[in-house]
Formats: C-alpha cells, sequence, structure tokens
C-alpha cells in the first residue's frame, strides 16, 4: 500500500476517519513516537499518540512558514 | 517614465508564471518585478491595492481574458514592503533574470523601454523566493535581529543582494552553529521570534532542538519589546517557553515500572503512570489532558498542569515525583505536605484546626499574633484532614501553610493599623 502523504493523514484525522495513533505511526514522526513510549515506559496507545501530537504537532500553516527555504535569515 | 510603458503591458507568460508560484506559495503575495515596477496579480492585487491604497487594473490578455493587477514602482518598495508586512501578509519577491544584452544597453544609455522580449519560462529564471519577510520580521522592523548579535542588516543584505545569476550559489547554506546547547547536550538552533499571519499582533517564538522542530509558543509582550531591543536572547526565551527542554533529563529507569515511591507508612509502589485526555463530556474536566496513576491497587486520575505535561513529555520529572505532586494528598505522601511552610516568624502554636460548630465542616485557622491578627478559617479537604488525624503524614503547620500561605502572606506584608488591632482585643 502506498504511503499516504502527511497532508491527507491529518485531513483524515480531522475528518475523524483515523486516529492519532495511525497517524504518527505512519508519518515521518513514527521513529520518534515510539522511541518517546519506550523512554517513558508505556505501550504505544491512542491516548499517549494523541498527547505527542499535540506537544509536537505544527500546525499547516506554521509548518509552511518555518519549512520555508529562508526560514531563519536574520537568526 | 520609461519602464512603466513596460508594466502597461501584462504580460501572459508571467500571468502564468504567477499562478504557476501561487501554487506553490499559496500564502504569500507574490511581487513580480517587470522592469522598473513591481507587480501583483489577481488575489494579490486585490489584496495589495487593499493594504497600500494602490490602483486596482482589470488588464486584457491576448486570449481575451482578464487579469486584476497592481503595481508599484520598484524604488517604492522600502516603503510598500513594510506595509505588507505589517499588515501580517508574507511576501516572496520574483525578480527576472537580467538579460545581458539590456544590460549593455542601459549601461551604453539607450532606452531599455518596451514589453519584456524574454518572457520568464521557468522558475530559475528568476531567484528563489527571496524571503519570506512577514514570518521573520522582528518587532517594529522589517527585518529581524539575531539573537547570536549578528548584525541583521548584513545579513539581510546578503540574502537580498544577490542577483538571478547567483541565485542556487546564494541557497547554499552552511551547517547552523547552534545558539546554545542545552544541559543534555541538546543543539538549539533557529530560535527566533516571527509574527502571526493570522493575528498579526501576535508574535510566536520558536526553535529547533537537534533539528527537530519546536512547537511555536506565543510570546508576552514584555519579552517581544525586550527582543526588540535584544535586551534578551534565545537563550532567555527558551528558558521562558520552553524550560523543561532545558531541565536535565531524569533516567529512563525511573520510568520502569513497578516504581517505589515513601509512602506515609512505609514504601508505595507506582505500578502505572500515564497522560490521557478526558473524553467524558458530562465532567467538568472534559477535553483536559489528566494523569492517570496506579499506586498499590489505587487507581487515580486528577487534571495535569501545563507544566507538568511538559514535565512528563520531555522527562525531566519521574513518575514519582509527578505522583507526589498530582496524588500526593490522596496517597497522604509526607512528601507532598513537605512543600508547604509557614513563613519564618509566625509561631505554628497559633495554627487550629477543628470543627465549624456553624456548618460542621473542619477547617484550618492561624492566629499570627499580636499587630497582625487571625486569618479567615479555611475548609480542608477529607485527605488533608486524614493525613492529618489519621496517616499523621501533615502537621497543622503544613495544613495552614497549604490553605493559608497566600493570606498569611498578604497579611504580613499589611500588617493591621493599631487603632484596628486594638479593637480586635476588645
Amino acid at each position: 500500500m502506498a504511503k499516504i502523504e502527511y497532508d491527507e493523514l491529518v485531513q483524515l484525522l480531522q475528518d475523524g476517519k483515523i486516529g492519532h495513533l495511525r497517524v504518527l505511526l505512519e508519518s515521518d514522526d513514527a521513529e520518534a513516537y515510539l522511541e518517546w513510549c519506550e523512554q517513558h515506559g508505556i505501550e504505544p496507545s491512542e491516548e499517549s499518540a494523541e498527547f505527542y501530537y499535540d506537544e509536537t504537532e505544527i500546525d499547516m500553516m506554521e509548518r509552511q512558514l518555518i519549512d520555508d527555504e529562508c526560514y531563519g535569515i536574520w537568526n | 517614465m520609461a519602464g512603466q510603458k513596460r508594466t502597461d503591458i501584462p504580460d501572459e507568460t508571467l500571468a502564468g508564471q504567477f499562478d504557476e508560484m501561487k501554487k506553490r506559495h499559496p500564502d504569500a503575495i507574490l511581487l513580480f518585478r517587470t522592469g522598473d515596477t513591481y507587480m501583483t496579480y489577481r488575489q494579490d492585487a486585490d489584496k495589495a491595492s487593499s493594504v497600500l491604497g494602490i490602483e486596482l487594473r482589470e488588464r486584457s490578455l491576448p486570449d481575451n481574458t482578464t487579469i486584476r493587477t497592481a503595481g508599484f514602482p520598484y524604488h517604492a518598495l522600502d516603503t510598500y514592503l513594510p506595509r505588507l508586512v505589517r499588515a501580517g501578509l508574507r511576501v516572496a519577491i520574483c525578480e527576472q533574470l537580467e538579460d545581458p544584452k539590456r544590460k549593455k544597453k542601459e549601461a551604453d544609455g539607450l532606452d531599455t523601454s518596451g514589453p519584456i522580449k524574454e518572457p520568464i519560462k521557468k522558475e530559475n529564471d528568476m531567484p528563489r523566493k527571496k524571503k519570506e519577510k512577514a514570518p521573520q520580521e522582528e518587532p517594529g522592523k522589517t527585518a529581524g535581529v539575531p539573537a547570536d548579535g549578528e548584525n541583521p542588516k548584513e545579513k539581510k543584505s546578503e540574502s537580498t543582494s544577490h542577483s538571478a545569476g547567483q541565485g542556487d550559489a546564494a541557497t547554499e547554506r552552511k551547517p547552523r552553529e547552534p545558539q546554545m546547547v542545552t544541559v543534555n547536550g541538546d543543539k538549539v538552533t533557529h530560535g527566533h521570534a516571527y509574527r502571526s499571519n493570522v493575528n498579526p499582533e501576535d508574535w510566536y517564538f520558536t526553535a529547533r532542538i537537534n533539528g527537530q522542530q519546536l512547537k511555536p509558543q506565543k510570546m508576552e509582550p514584555a519579552d517581544v519589546a525586550a527582543y526588540d531591543k535584544k535586551e534578551i536572547g534565545v537563550p532567555e526565551l527558551m528558558q521562558r517557553y520552553y524550560p523543561t527542554k532545558l531541565m536535565p533529563r531524569v533516567p529512563e529507569e525511573a520510568f520502569k515500572y513497578p516504581n517505589g515511591l515513601a509512602g506515609p507508612s512505609g514504601p508505595l509502589t507506582v505500578e502505572k503512570f500515564n497522560v490521557y485526555k478526558e473524553t467524558d463530556e458530562t465532567r467538568a474536566d472534559y477535553g483536559r489532558y489528566k494523569f492517570y496513576a496506579q499506586v498499590g491497587d489505587k487507581k487515580m486520575s486528577a487534571p495535569a498542569s501545563r507544566d507538568d505535561l511538559n514535565a512528563y513529555f520531555d522527562r525531566v520529572a519521574t513518575p514519582g515525583q509527578l505522583v507526589e505532586r498530582n496524588f500526593g494528598e490522596r496517597l497522604h505522601l509526607p512528601s507532598h505536605y513537605a512543600q508547604f511552610r509557614l513563613p519564618d516568624g509566625i509561631d505554628p502554636k497559633g495554627v487550629r484546626v477543628a470543627k465549624d460548630r456553624s456548618d460542621g465542616k473542619w477547617k484550618v485557622s492561624a492566629d499570627l499574633g499580636e499587630g497582625l491578627g487571625r486569618t479567615s478559617k479555611q475548609e480542608i479537604s477529607f485527605d488533608d484532614g486524614y493525613s492529618l488525624f489519621k496517616a499523621k503524614s501533615a502537621t497543622r503547620e503544613q495544613i495552614a501553610a497549604k490553605y493559608l500561605g497566600g493570606e498569611i502572606a498578604a497579611m504580613m506584608a499589611a500588617p493591621l493599623s493599631v487603632e484596628k488591632s486594638a479593637s480586635m482585643k476588645m
């Protein structure tokens, strides 16, 4: 099955068709999330995924700003 | 003006170029340099016209369609660009490659007016989006102040002065030196403040740690002003907005369960600790993040503070510490009560915990002595009463400090007048 683009995952999440756990596990953040779970002595779950997602997620507008190629020119 | 003659004739290829670029940067206003003019098209022209008060025109294209345009002379860029940025808009400047033949004509003093003969055909023909002004705009300026103390104007000049031919070389970047290194050895880069596109009055601070982008945090106006004046830099803002990222992490072993904890009458065992969001809509704390803990056979949950959530996420507090903070009262932990202390000079003998005859509730009050008077009576929780009278893991002074700490501090800061004190004695 082809990998779903992140934007599409977020859209599915917002539509309530998938949960936070699937978003994380199918995104580039999967490894970081699983490592975080291990470091916190918990199993991956919908609850912890939602928390991890909320702590790390940058909304699309911010992501677009921050990913800009000239980001940080003045810093 | 010779150059304006060129801009009076909208180029259908430029319009196509605009559409192509707009797809890639839908949230930015694209300023196209055509001759001596910066032009905007379609929806960008609407915005530019509205914000800058410049004329909005409708032009005919060769295919009998029309396009809205608005433009201003190139030399007015320094005037108009800050206005667009201050309006909360992101701006991308697109310039065409200089035609060597045309350049030579200009050098020879020849008239270079007339339609652009070589329309831009591909993105590489123009410099890349030069800079996203809005997100990096520094408070009160169009350019920002680097936290590392470098001159922003010099940097800006470097980034904006490159010609189209130098575009690729100019965009190559050297590895970024960290702005600070945390006690955990994490490297902080890209720390900066930027203005919100949605609410231009709001400023956000963000940074990367080990290349990982941190969630932007809304800044306090005082911090924005201090950052603008270079009174504070990235380390201070990191401390303010990402304090737990800078604290030493606890070992992973601390999160292995079961986990020991000192109880009121011997060790307790934390069997499980995690976080979840309350989903019961009938509860007052619906939608809030809560900690769940199983200590021994006791299962508990409590709404979590933002500080504790961050501490948990960044692993700078052990589950045992978080249990103490959030469930210490319910578990009657001595460590929970140890945090409460009466101010120096307050005699513990003045503390009274008694059942109020009027309503039958247990309350705490304190007589602070002559000149200060007596505090109000505050009802204590069942668990605190249990800790005081049954588990004996709390003292009267600690209970008083827990419930009356703020009131006592206020009374000590503003003691009663002699007259009032005297009247209370009567």
